[in-house]
């Protein structure tokens, strides 16, 4: 399914998380832009598991930012954008129910076509093991015949066999030139876009605040790195070389402001720690602060980074 | 009463009096120092100092204090790249087989200022101190010539490969020694040393 979204997707902020609800985003951005975010949600029977979790996808700021920087997405206030549901047009609430409707006969049809096909096909499947059976009695018949000449059975069951068929025949094509069931699948509809209008682009809130390590994160996303939050490691990052779902992560990443003071014992504790779960502890940052450049993009091109791993000696 | 008289100071101790160093930060070079050559049994030793800048406006400028750097060869290979090690085995190469190379180490201590700034001027004037070296060892580290032709043929292979991929970043790239000591209360004489690398280096057993 290699389906596009309408861009730019929009984000949702909820009292100051960046959400995505639509499935089409989500498997979009993590296939072209090398975003995963984090599935939050939850099954509302059993909402303190955390095994099998699903949408909405929390994005971190810095993916949040990256995205809306590349043009991809924009930042939609949630609350004022659901007031939209009360400018909604009568009218245009009946065409979206009307067109809801349409889709649910769609996938009845759908639904009713496989049936009649998995009806035709398992009805084909014993008319052969009959015709096989036949072939067998006729041919035990003509043995018979042989020894016996007064034989009536095997012609009776060919009677019998035939009957059937028949019967059966005119069974199976009777529903498939029927017309097509009168009531519609009901469809729960996991977006709300449309009947809600695409908020236009004045309403867009500005571009996420991120912290300060955001052009460490746009860094070693542009080198094709996917990063995810780094709570496991006790690291700002995980950088993975590929998907997630396919690598082991490389780097535990932490980044530093150009002059500020790094403490020794730190980087033992991550390169120690991360040459402990085969990875690299890197460290990076902008060589510029905000207040030298213009925008974070100019300090995204003159981040250095350094990895380290323990020398084992 | 017997006149008591202090103890010779320790072998450490005396190293670096006799090292006559300057300032703090080099001192910890000698104790580095004296760790590489008779613990880890390093070779041709030899000491630098990247010298404090004044100012700090530019982000490459050096940072306040002095750098120091130590260089020596290790008598086995400190580290070797995956793809290095997989271009090795694939082609019957041991480590013993390759000429042995100059591995640059920086000092530091517990507590000491530590920047980014430190690191990225250290690995820009590392070149500099690289050739400086190659140029004082001459030519008497050259190839050990192999009698076996096969072995020389895969030895030729694999450093015409290595020659291929420097300063792409195939098997890494520009790299050195960061070692730190603790000088207060832990100061056992430990020495901690970690292999740095510029930019994304993948780890080497992923």
């Amino acid at each position: 399914m290699e389906s596009q979204p309408e861009l730019p997707i929009p984000i949702s902020y909820v009292s100051g998380r960046y959400l995505l609800h639509s499935i089409e985003a989500v498997t979009y951005l993590r296939r072209e832009h090398h975003i995963c975010g984090v599935l939050i949600g939850t099954l509302p029977q059993n909402p303190q598991q955390n095994v099998f979790l699903g949408l909405p996808l929390e994005l971190m700021p810095e993916e949040a930012r990256l995205l809306v920087d590349k043009d991809v997405a924009c930042i939609v206030d949630e609350a004022k954008a659901q007031n939209g549901m009360k400018t909604l047009l009568e009218e245009d609430r009946r065409r979206y129910l009307r067109e809801l409707e349409a889709e649910g006969l769609h996938y009845t049809r759908l639904q009713g076509d496989l049936k009649d096909s998995k009806r035709e096909q398992s009805l084909k499947k014993i008319e052969e093991k009959k015709a096989k059976a036949k072939a067998v009695a006729a041919a035990a018949a003509a043995q018979t015949q042989a020894a016996e000449d007064t034989s009536l059975e095997p012609s009776q069951k060919d009677t019998a066999v035939v009957d059937l068929f028949a019967s059966e025949d005119t069974r199976s094509s009777s529903p498939s030139t029927s017309t097509p069931p009168q009531n519609a699948m009901a469809i729960t509809p996991a977006t709300s876009y449309p009947p809600l209008p695409t908020p236009s682009s004045s309403s867009h809130l500005a571009a996420p605040a991120v912290p300060s390590s955001y052009p460490l994160f746009a860094h070693l996303h542009s080198r094709g790195y996917f990063l995810s939050p780094g709570l496991r490691f006790g690291c700002q990052y995980m950088a993975y070389p590929g998907d997630p779902l396919r690598f082991h992560s490389h780097f535990l990443v932490v980044s530093y402001d150009w002059d500020q003071n790094i403490d020794l014992m730190d980087l033992i504790v991550g390169g120690r720690l991360g040459t402990g779960v085969k990875k690299g502890f890197l460290i990076g940052g902008a060589q510029k602060t905000v207040d030298e450049v213009d925008s974070e993009a100019d300090r995204v091109d003159t981040v250095r980074a350094f990895s380290l791993e323990w020398a084992g000696m | 009463m017997a006149q008591t008289t202090p103890p010779n100071a320790s072998a450490i101790t005396s190293h670096m009096n006799a090292s006559n160093q300057s300032g703090p930060h080099l001192a910890t070079a000698a104790q580095v120092q004296h760790n590489l050559q008779h613990q880890h049994l390093w070779t041709s030793l030899t000491s630098y100092t990247i010298p404090a800048s004044t100012t700090q406006t530019d982000p490459l400028n050096a940072p306040k204090e002095p750098i120091a750097l130590i260089s020596g060869y290790p008598p086995h290979r400190v580290y070797t790249h995956p793809d290095e090690q997989l271009f090795m085995l694939e082609n019957k190469i041991t480590e013993d087989d390759l000429r042995p190379e100059r591995m640059f180490v920086v000092p530091t201590t517990q507590g000491q200022s530590w920047s980014l700034r430190h690191m990225a001027v250290v690995f820009d004037r590392l070149p500099e101190f690289v050739q400086q070296a190659r140029e004082q060892d001459g030519g008497s580290l050259g190839v050990k010539p192999a009698d076996d032709p096969e072995k020389r043929e895969q030895l030729a292979r694999y450093y015409a490969k290595k020659e291929e991929v420097s300063g792409t970043g195939e098997w890494g790239s520009q790299h050195l020694l960061l070692a730190m000591i603790d000088k207060g209360m832990g100061g056992d004489g430990t020495v901690a040393y970690y292999v740095v690398q510029e930019g994304e280096v993948k780890p080497r057993q992923n």
